[in-house]
C-alpha cells in the first residue's frame, strides 16, 4: 500500500513539474503574450504567427503613431501571418539578457539590437547566418556595403542593417559667434573653446559634454571613438577566425584618458565636475535645454524637436562637425554604428522570418522608421526618399557626411571591455589615478579579458 | 482505505504541491548554481568544464570582490539599524491618538508601495545637478552643492543607504505599531503605578512586548538588504569607482556583462552560505532565549 501512495504521489509530482515547466519554461509567458495580439482574431492566418523583438518600438525612441502605422503595415505586407504587437522588453540589455536564454524556444522570430550584439549572439548560435537569403534578394544592390561589412563574422551575414550613424560633435553656432570661437579642430582646441565658454558664461552655460557612466553604451561609444583617432583608425581588436590580437597601447590610452582629466579640470572646466559619472540621459536633454554647447552626438537629437519649441530653436544654431583630433592624428575617424535585424537561428518559420526582415528592411519601411528615430537608413533608395528632403534631410547630411571616417567595431564581446575603458575613465576623473597608471590599469585588464576567453 | 490515508497523511497532499513548486524553482536552480561554481561555465560557450575550487580561489584574491563584500556588510549592518531605529520611532509617533493620524498612517506605506524601479528612477532626477529637486532645495537654502549625488564619491553610498530608509521605515513602523497595539494598556499602568516614566516604560514594557516582531523585522531586512540588487544597480550601477559596489551587483556583472556564469554562482553560493549561517545563528540564538 505504501508503494501505491508513493508512486500515486510521484505521478502527481511529475504531473505538476510537467504542468508547471510547461506555463514557465523559456519565458514562454512572453510567447503566449507574443503569440496572441490583443487585434488579432483567435483563428491563426495560414503562414503562422511571427514575433519581432526590438528595442525603439518599446521605448518610444520611435513614436507609438509610428508604431501603430507600422501595425497596419505589416497586416497588409504579411497578410498570410499574424506579426505579434508584443515588442519584446524593452531596452537592449533586456533584450540581450532574454534572448541569450530563450532563442532556443524559437521566440523572437526576429531581432533588432546593437552591433556589439551581433559577435554575442552569433558566438552562442542563436543568430541564423543570412547570406543565402540576402544574394538571392533582388534588392540587395541597394544596401550600402559599408553597413554591411560590420555585420558580416568570418564570411557569414548575420544581419540586415536598418539603421547607421558616425559620431561628430555637436556645437552651438550662435555661442561660438557670442565669443568670437571657432569650431574646435584639436582637442587642445576643444578644451581651450570649452573653458572659454564656461568662463565667459559664468558657469550658466558649460562648453562641452561627456558621458562618463560606467555600464552607459554612449560613454563606450565616445572612449573608442577617441580612441580610434589616437590609433590612426586602427581596431582595438583585430579577429582572425578565433584568435583576438588586442591592439591597444598603454600610451595610447594614457592620451585618452589625459583628455578626460583634462575636460574635469580647472576652476573653469570644459565639463561642470557635478557631471561626473553620468550619462547619456543627461547628454541629450542637456544640449537642448542649453546646459552645455558642445557635446558628441549622432543624428537621433532631431527627435527632441518634437513638441519642444525652445528644444527646436537650440537645434536650429547647432551644426555637427568631425571629432576633434589628437595632434598628429591622421584622420577623422568615429565610432560608426550600424543597428542590425537579425533573424533566429530556432525560428520555427525561418521562411516566415526571412519576409518580416524584408518588410522591416525595405525602402519604404526603413524610411520612415529611420525619419521617426533620427537615424540614417542603410540603403540608397530609403536615404532619396522623400523623408529625408528638407530640414530632416539636412541634418542627416551633416551625420552621413562623417559615416567615411566611421570605423566599425571588431566582432567581440564588447561588454567587459567597455566596462574597463570607463572604469579607467572613472578612476581618471574622480582623481583615484593617474592617466598614467589608469591606462596601464586598463591595458593590463583588457589584456586579461582577451586571455581569460571573456572576449570571444 | 482513502479516508484512513488522509487521515493519517493529511498535511502531505496539502503541502505537496507547494514543495514540488520549491524544489523546482527554488531547491534545483541553488543545485544547479552551486554545480556551476565548480566550473568555468560561459553563458557564450558551449562546452563548460570542472574546474575544481578554482573560481572560489579566485574569489579569495579578488580584489573587487572584498570591496563589494564589505560594502555589502556596512550597507546592511547600517541600513537595518537606522531602519529599526527609525521604524520604532515612526511607530511611537503613529500611536499617538492626534488629529490626521489615521490618513498619516496610509499615507506613509507610499515610499513602500512604490516600485524600487521607480523609486531608483526618481531619486536619480532627484539628485541631478540644475534641475534636481534637492539641488534646487539645497540652493534655496544657500548650501552650494550642486552636485549629481549618485555621481559623488563622498554621498553616493550614503544615498544609497537613504534610498534604503526611505523604503523600508514605514514598513518597520507599521509592523511595530501593529506589535505595539498588541500591549495590553494595564501593563502601562502597572508600570506608572509602580513609578516608570515614558522612557523606562518603553524599555520595560514596549521593547520586551514587540521583541519579536523586531526579531521577525531584522531578520528579513538583513536577507532583502545584503541581497538587495535593484536599487543600486539602478542608481549608480556600483559606481562611481566601486564606490558602491556590492555582491548581488557584482554577481550580475560577472553573469551579465563578461558572461562567466561560473565564477557569478561561486559568488552567489558564497551569499548564500554566508546568509544561511546568519539565519542559523539567529534562529539559535532566539531558540536559547526563548528556552
Amino acid at each position: 500500500m505504501n508503494k501505491k501512495r508513493l508512486f500515486v504521489a510521484v505521478i502527481a509530482a511529475i504531473g505538476i513539474m510537467f504542468a508547471t515547466q510547461s506555463i514557465f519554461a523559456g519565458g514562454s509567458s512572453e510567447k503566449s503574450t507574443t503569440s496572441k495580439p490583443a487585434s488579432s482574431s483567435s483563428k491563426a492566418p495560414a503562414g503562422g504567427s511571427l514575433t519581432f523583438w526590438n528595442m525603439p518600438f518599446v521605448t518610444q525612441e520611435v513614436s507609438p503613431s509610428y508604431v501603430k502605422n507600422w501595425e497596419g503595415n505589416v497586416k497588409k505586407a504579411l497578410s498570410n501571418y499574424r506579426v505579434s504587437n508584443f515588442f519584446g522588453p524593452g531596452g537592449y540589455a533586456q533584450l540581450r539578457q532574454k534572448f541569450l536564454i530563450q532563442a532556443q524556444t524559437g521566440t523572437p522570430d526576429v531581432i533588432e539590437g546593437l552591433l556589439e550584439d551581433v559577435p554575442v549572439y552569433a558566438q552562442k548560435g542563436n543568430i541564423e547566418s543570412l547570406n543565402a537569403y540576402f544574394d538571392s534578394w533582388s534588392e540587395k544592390g541597394q544596401f550600402e556595403e559599408s553597413t554591411l561589412a560590420p555585420l558580416t563574422i568570418n564570411g557569414k551575414l548575420y544581419g540586415i542593417p536598418y539603421n547607421t550613424n558616425a559620431r561628430g560633435l555637436i556645437y552651438r553656432t550662435d555661442v561660438l559667434a557670442k565669443y568670437n570661437l571657432s569650431v574646435p579642430k584639436t582637442w587642445n582646441d576643444l578644451i581651450n573653446v570649452a573653458r572659454t565658454i564656461t568662463k565667459n558664461s559664468k558657469k550658466k552655460m558649460w562648453g562641452l559634454f561627456l558621458c562618463t557612466k560606467v555600464g552607459d553604451p554612449r560613454a563606450a561609444q565616445e572612449f573608442i571613438s577617441w580612441y580610434y583617432q589616437v590609433s590612426g583608425g586602427k581596431k582595438l581588436f583585430t579577429v582572425n577566425g578565433s584568435d583576438v590580437t588586442f591592439n591597444g597601447t598603454v600610451d595610447q590610452f594614457e592620451k585618452i584618458l589625459s583628455l578626460y582629466k583634462e575636460v574635469f579640470s580647472g576652476s573653469d572646466s570644459a565639463i561642470d565636475p557635478a557631471e561626473r559619472g553620468n550619462g547619456w540621459p543627461s547628454e541629450d536633454p542637456g544640449y537642448v535645454s542649453g546646459k552645455w554647447a558642445m557635446a558628441p552626438m549622432g543624428p537621433w537629437l532631431w527627435g527632441r524637436r518634437k513638441g519642444n519649441t525652445a528644444a527646436a530653436q537650440i537645434l536650429d544654431k547647432s551644426k555637427v562637425a568631425p571629432l576633434p583630433m589628437p595632434v598628429g592624428s591622421a584622420g577623422h575617424y568615429t565610432y560608426l554604428e550600424v543597428k542590425p535585424i537579425m533573424m533566429n537561428a530556432h525560428s520555427k518559420d525561418k521562411a516566415g522570418a526571412w519576409k518580416l526582415i524584408q518588410f522591416i528592411t525595405s525602402a519604404k519601411e526603413m524610411a520612415g522608421w529611420d525619419a521617426s528615430s533620427g537615424g540614417i537608413p542603410a540603403r540608397k533608395d530609403a536615404l532619396n526618399s522623400p523623408e529625408f528632403q528638407g530640414p530632416l534631410g539636412s541634418w542627416i547630411k551633416m551625420f552621413a557626411d562623417l559615416i567615411p571616417g566611421g570605423i566599425a567595431q571588431a566582432p567581440v564581446n564588447w561588454g567587459p571591455v567597455a566596462d574597463a575603458e570607463l572604469r579607467a575613465v572613472n578612476y581618471v576623473i574622480y582623481g583615484q589615478k593617474s592617466p598614467k597608471d589608469a591606462a596601464q590599469w586598463l591595458y593590463d585588464t583588457i589584456n586579461d579579458i582577451v586571455t581569460s576567453g571573456k572576449i570571444l | 482505505m482513502k479516508g484512513s490515508f488522509l487521515r493519517k497523511n493529511g498535511a502531505l497532499p496539502l503541502i505537496l504541491p507547494t514543495l514540488i513548486i520549491m524544489a523546482v524553482f527554488t531547491v534545483l536552480p541553488l543545485i544547479k548554481g552551486f554545480i556551476l561554481s565548480f566550473t568555468n561555465a560561459n553563458l557564450l560557450n558551449k562546452s563548460t568544464a570542472y574546474v575544481g575550487l578554482e573560481n572560489y580561489k579566485k574569489l579569495f584574491t579578488d580584489p573587487i570582490f572584498w570591496l563589494a563584500f564589505v560594502h555589502s556588510l556596512i550597507l546592511t549592518v547600517t541600513a537595518v539599524i537606522l531602519e529599526l531605529v527609525f521604524g520604532i520611532i515612526l511607530a511611537l509617533a503613529l500611536k499617538q491618538k492626534v488629529p490626521g493620524i489615521k490618513l498619516f498612517r496610509s499615507v506613509i506605506m507610499a515610499s513602500w508601495v512604490i516600485p524600487v524601479a521607480a523609486t531608483a528612477v526618481m531619486f536619480t532626477f532627484m539628485v541631478e545637478p540644475g534641475y534636481g529637486y534637492y539641488n534646487i532645495l539645497l540652493k534655496f537654502l544657500g548650501v552650494k552643492a550642486n552636485t549629481f549625488w549618485f555621481g559623488s564619491l563622498n554621498l553616493a553610498f550614503p544615498l544609497i543607504i537613504i534610498l534604503h530608509l526611505w523604503r523600508n521605515v514605514p514598513f518597520y513602523g507599521i509592523a511595530l505599531l501593529a506589535a505595539m497595539q498588541a500591549i495590553p494598556d494595564t501593563q502601562y499602568e502597572a508600570a506608572e503605578i509602580d513609578g516608570a516614566g515614558p522612557i523606562r516604560s518603553f524599555f520595560t514594557v514596549t521593547l520586551p512586548s514587540i521583541r519579536n516582531m523586531i526579531i521577525v523585522m531584522v531578520t528579513i531586512h538583513v536577507l532583502w538588504t545584503f541581497n538587495n540588487f535593484d536599487m543600486v544597480y539602478l542608481t549608480t550601477g556600483g559606481g562611481p569607482v566601486y564606490s558602491t559596489q556590492v555582491l548581488p551587483v557584482y554577481v550580475y556583472q560577472e553573469a551579465w556583462t563578461n558572461y562567466t556564469t561560473g565564477y557569478a554562482s561561486s559568488i552567489g553560493t558564497i551569499m548564500f552560505v554566508l546568509l544561511m549561517f546568519y539565519f542559523i545563528a539567529y534562529i539559535r540564538v532566539y531558540q536559547q532565549q526563548e528556552g
